[in-house]
């Protein structure tokens, strides 16, 4: 026993001796404390993008949002855009508002339903895999592409005219392959037996997707249609081709009372002309369609956590 | 409706998933207002057996059937039986707690809304009288309100039975309904099975032959598909008839 201990400690001091322990502990001490920096710096050019733009929307943009100054704060949303562009973005605002509330009603179901239908209503198999692989497909096409077909499509063949009806409508294409797959998956995740708990009592398949298996996967659902609704608030290229612009609110559904403005089609006129007040004004504007995101981001988080609360 | 005896009556009864032969030539009749027990190995066909009787099998496409099963006399899977109705007057109660992802009310009434229940009152009365049948209501009733999964397993399975009771089937078929519990919510349960076949039929599938003994009435081995022996449990327990049964009682098997 001694003997043995003797040796091993013999040992480590001939390994001390020789430092190849130490050189060996460091080295490997050295690695993992580069990778560390090395990830570090990933991750802060990683968010510095977003601080940037935070930086610089905010910066010029601030006291047009929250100033208490004429024209600024609340009476930018809430006035309409004069002479020379001057005065708020009411418009634009208002616009925002009612293309996404609209893109909503339409887009949101549509693609719920087609979750349902595909992931209760179908076997697993080759249609399956086309519908989803469209979608997916459909979830990668470029925006101003959809711009594009939604000019070609609804506001030339089938003669709807450019303003708010085509362009919620274009939004809602966009919006369905982001909702279509996060629904899908929330169905999958939800367990067979609550199905059958509820078919086991009599229920129709309708009723027990629609108040079972759609009303577990709501957390889910709720975080697709958020994701859609936020990358649909900021888009511009859907919109150049379908909504018209617009310095008031739209007053009919066709034709050229129809036509909106938009936030993110605004901050693109502003930026692009060449007058110093419409810069401060498309900074101010940017800086207020990211509080709207964020706002959308936030309401939609606390119902799903009360859903949730309730639910899980 | 025809006449019958008892409510289920099978009769040479044959199942299939795709081609793999599950259940072969079954017949039998289960009595009313006792507990059968359906033991056998794994995959020897019992929940076949028990999906069967309410249908649930029609789920999987590749399901086929042979020989009648009848409830009350009438074939089940005959022309003019309404799925919808005979799982009204079948409840089911599975092996994992499954509650509605809603408040203990709502997983209550889910059932006799969907039957047409609509009167408030009834539905209060519905949802006391099922929970206070399971045994659960002293444990809830100040916390109806509050959604079914934050139970415990023990309480979310009761609340299981509670919701199958909540249409008032005669029938009950139970799939290993402790195996997923813990030893003191499962002697709960087991208590209620036998309070509750005062007034309905159960047909309880188990794993366990000592909890078929602490249970049952009658007992039905299967082996492979077959069903091997249908007798009083205590006779079948104390002296199997066929060395598969013994094998099986006493641990060689399963």
């Amino acid at each position: 026993m001694t003997a043995k201990l003797d040796s091993e400690s013999s040992l480590q001091r001939l390994y001390g001796r020789i430092g190849l322990r130490d050189a060996a502990k460091s080295r490997r001490h050295l690695s993992d404390y580069l990778f560390r920096i090395i990830l570090g710096i990933l991750v802060v050019i990683i968010v510095l993008p977003f601080f940037l733009i935070l930086i610089q929307v905010t910066g010029v943009g601030f006291s047009q949002v929250f100033g208490t100054g004429p024209g600024q704060g609340l009476e930018f949303l809430s006035t309409f855009p004069g002479a020379g562009l001057m005065g708020g973005i009411r418009n634009a605002f208002v616009g925002t508002v009612e293309l996404i509330i609209l893109a909503s009603i339409v887009g949101i179901p549509l693609s719920v339903c087609g979750a349902a239908y595909i992931i209760e209503y179908t076997r697993p198999g080759r249609i399956r895999e086309i519908i989803e692989f469209t979608s997916d497909v459909l979830a990668g096409i470029p925006s101003i592409v959809l711009g594009a077909f939604g000019f070609a499509f609804l506001v030339d063949f089938l003669h709807l005219g450019m303003g708010i009806v085509a362009g919620s409508l274009t939004l809602a294409f966009m919006m369905i392959p982001t909702i279509l797959r996060t629904t899908e998956e929330a169905l999958r995740a939800v367990p067979m037996s609550l199905r059958e708990a509820s078919l086991a009592l009599g229920a129709t398949k309708w009723s027990t997707t629609w108040s079972v298996t759609l009303r577990a996967a709501f957390p889910g659902v709720i975080t697709g249609v958020l994701l859609a609704v936020g990358r649909v608030m900021g888009e511009t290229a859907p919109l150049i081709f379908t909504a018209g612009n617009s310095l008031i609110v739209p007053t009919e559904l066709t034709g050229p009372g129809s036509w909106v403005a938009s936030m993110p089609y605004t901050i693109w006129a502003y930026i692009s002309d060449p007058r110093e007040y419409l810069q401060v004004k498309a900074h101010g504007t940017a800086l207020a369609l990211m509080m709207m995101v964020l706002a959308v981001d936030l309401i939609a988080n606390l119902i799903s956590r009360k859903v949730t609360r309730r639910i899980v | 409706m025809s006449e019958y005896e008892h409510h289920i009556e099978i009769k040479g009864l044959s199942t299939w998933f795709g081609k793999k032969h599950i259940l072969k030539d079954i017949t039998c009749t289960f009595k009313d207002n006792s507990v059968t027990a359906i033991m056998g190995p794994s995959g020897c066909g019992k929940s076949t057996l028990l999906r069967t009787i309410n249908r649930l099998n029609d789920l999987v496409p590749s399901f086929r059937h042979e020989g009648v099963v009848l409830f009350r006399g009438t074939d089940i899977y005959g022309t003019g039986s309404s799925v919808y109705d005979l799982r009204k007057h079948i409840g089911m109660v599975f092996q994992k707690p499954n509650p509605f992802p809603m408040s203990v009310h709502d997983n209550i009434t889910y059932g006799p809304k969907l039957h047409g229940t609509k009167d408030e009152d009834e539905l209060e009365k519905i949802v006391e009288n099922s929970l206070r049948k399971a045994a659960l209501w002293d444990e809830v009733k100040d916390e109806l309100q509050h959604p079914a999964p934050n139970l415990s397993g023990g309480q979310q399975q009761r609340l299981c039975i509670a919701r199958a009771l909540s249409v008032d089937p005669p029938v009950l078929l139970m799939d290993e309904p402790v195996s997923a519990l813990d030893p003191i919510s499962a002697a709960k349960i087991e208590e209620l099975i036998v309070e509750l076949k005062k007034d309905y039929t159960i047909i309880l599938v188990t794993h366990n032959v000592q909890q078929a003994f602490r249970v049952s009435d009658q007992a039905a081995f299967l082996y492979l598909g077959e069903l091997v022996e249908f007798d009083e449990t205590k006779r079948i327990l104390e002296a199997p008839a066929d060395a598969r049964t013994e094998a099986f009682i006493t641990g060689r098997i399963g």
